[in-house]
């Protein structure tokens, strides 16, 4: 198949608006051809991680501020946690030597336009609705909205959501296109899932089982914030770029599931993830991975904390119930999570309830259900 | 004599190097410190290896999708590997070999290659040669 682009397209490849819209159609376009698209298409909005210093390091800032000089964002541009609390990083202790590089990096993105939403879960701040095209990167957001809310990005990386933030578009393949969001495999739910850090658990051994292919999932319940944990970890050990499940998500009943490979996951499938992440004598805890909704925190809000526990979520979603929680005895932490924050250095043992947070925080890690943490 | 496989072109250019396999998917974000090129993830399968000038066969990229900026890094830092070949090269992997300017190429079976071989990516014409062993 070939990629056919307009004569304007052109005109962009050859330089003419500039060095780096040149460069961002370049990558764009070399995509579109590796992976078979026919065109570019325009896209609703981006989301791009990469925020935090402590991910991208000095070639990450240097290479943002220098394309900040030209380059500006032509859609609705939301970025991911970056690597501390804008507003309490002193108190909290993170170094002014990557404070101050952090800051550079968000005046880079701002520059270029962004929104600066520093969360995972922007799609609660801004729901794309059904059939939306975008360009996002954060894998989790990714899983989600093509899942739940049968949006359409492909699983970008960093970059690529990045040069489409740019360029306005995306190439069409993939997620984008009605073939593309077939089911590849047929997961069983025989296991019993109690908390939402079970769907977390879930999504983190299937996702192993998955690679890259798309699950279809029979006999599974579970709202909102469980399906939210469920595709963040699918993404975590998989590269699953969204999910179908039978009666729950916008377009179960289009998929057909004969002859798929088929798995079926017992209850013992989810208690071996949590044996994977075992320890005891965690110093500090911490929830918010992905971000939390207005509902959970609403929930957090009528329990304590059993150790030092930090609760991550978006500074914008719901700012009435910081105070509560606070009240609680929950540490609120906005703009940034754990995982990409230098504030898990100071951790030996640091208890989480979702599998991808324990993933990342590696050896660090020890896995409980969310219920365990508080009281 | 020179085998050739056929493959896809992900990203132009041309390497010739030694192999360095892995038979599990790679999470560069999280997986590989983008300073050194040692793969850190535990129980990695390449745990401890340095991915610097070696031709990096592995299925996909998995997990983050920072790892763009994790091959860019990579390669800022003189430690990257020369070439990427995968079983099915992900967008992850692609955008940051891409902005990286690494060779990289896809549809091959992982399985007819072992680390230590020395070969040639051919990312221009879209061929793998099998030079020899070391």
């Amino acid at each position: 198949m070939s990629l056919f682009l307009s004569r304007k397209e052109e005109h962009i490849l050859d330089g003419e608006e500039g060095e780096v819209l040149q460069k961002c159609y370049r990558l764009l376009v070399r995509l579109g051809e590796a992976f078979g698209a026919d065109r570019l298409i325009p896209i609703k909005s981006a989301h791009l991680s990469g925020i935090s210093y402590k991910s991208i390091g000095e070639p990450g800032l240097d290479f943002l501020e220098d394309i900040s000089q030209e380059a500006r964002f032509k859609v609705k541009t939301t970025i991911n946690p970056c690597g501390m609390d804008l507003r309490r990083w002193r108190k909290l202790g993170v170094g002014e030597e990557f404070a101050q590089k952090q800051l550079r990096i968000l005046r880079a993105l701002r520059r270029m336009g962004a929104t600066m939403t520093l969360t995972c879960t922007p799609y609660y701040l801004s729901a794309p609705t059904r059939g939306d095209h975008l360009s996002w990167a954060e894998s989790s957001a990714v899983c989600y909205v093509n899942s739940v809310l049968g949006a359409r990005t492909n699983r970008e990386g960093a970059l690529s959501a990045l040069a489409s933030a740019i360029a306005g578009v995306t190439p069409n393949f993939g997620i984008h296109k009605e073939e593309g969001r077939k089911p590849e495999l047929l997961v069983k739910i025989k296991a019993e899932l109690r908390s939402v850090s079970d769907y977390s658990a879930l999504g983190f051994k299937v996702g192993r089982e998955a690679g890259d292919r798309i699950p279809f999932f029979k006999g599974l319940k579970g709202g909102k914030e469980e399906m939210k944990a469920l595709a963040a970890s699918l993404a975590t050990t998989g590269a699953v770029p969204m999910f179908h499940a039978e009666g729950l998500t916008p377009d179960w009943e289009k998929q057909d599931t004969i002859g798929l490979e088929k798995i079926e996951i017992e209850s013992s499938d989810i208690r071996k993830v949590y044996e994977e992440f075992e320890g005891e004598g965690f110093e500090a805890a911490f929830i918010g991975c992905p971000h939390l909704s207005e509902r959970e925190l609403r929930e957090l809000c009528h329990s304590r904390p059993r150790v030092r526990t930090f609760v991550c979520t978006a500074r914008n979603l719901a700012p009435s119930l910081v105070r509560p929680l606070r009240k609680s005895g929950f540490e609120v932490l906005h703009d940034t999570c754990l995982v990409v924050s230098p504030l898990c250095e100071k951790y030996e043992k640091l208890a989480v309830d979702s599998s991808k947070a324990a993933y990342y925080l590696k050896s660090k890690a020890v896995l409980k259900r969310r219920e365990e943490l508080i009281k | 004599m020179r085998l050739g496989i056929r493959v896809r072109v992900i990203n132009p250019g041309k390497a010739e190097g030694e192999t360095l396999v892995s038979k599990q998917p790679i999470n560069f974000y999280s997986g590989v410190d983008f300073r050194t090129g040692v793969v850190v993830e535990r129980g990695h399968e390449l745990e401890g290896q340095c991915l610097k000038d070696r031709i990096l066969i592995f299925p996909h990229g998995s997990g983050s999708t920072v790892g763009s900026y994790t091959i860019y890094a990579l390669k800022k830092n003189a430690v990257a590997p020369l070439a990427m070949v995968n079983e099915k090269t992900d967008l992850v992997v692609a955008a940051g070999c891409i902005f990286a300017l690494i060779p990289c190429v896809d549809g091959v079976k992982i399985d007819r290659f072992r680390s230590g071989q020395r070969i040639l990516v051919d990312a221009e014409r879209g061929f793998i040669h099998l030079l020899g062993e070391i």
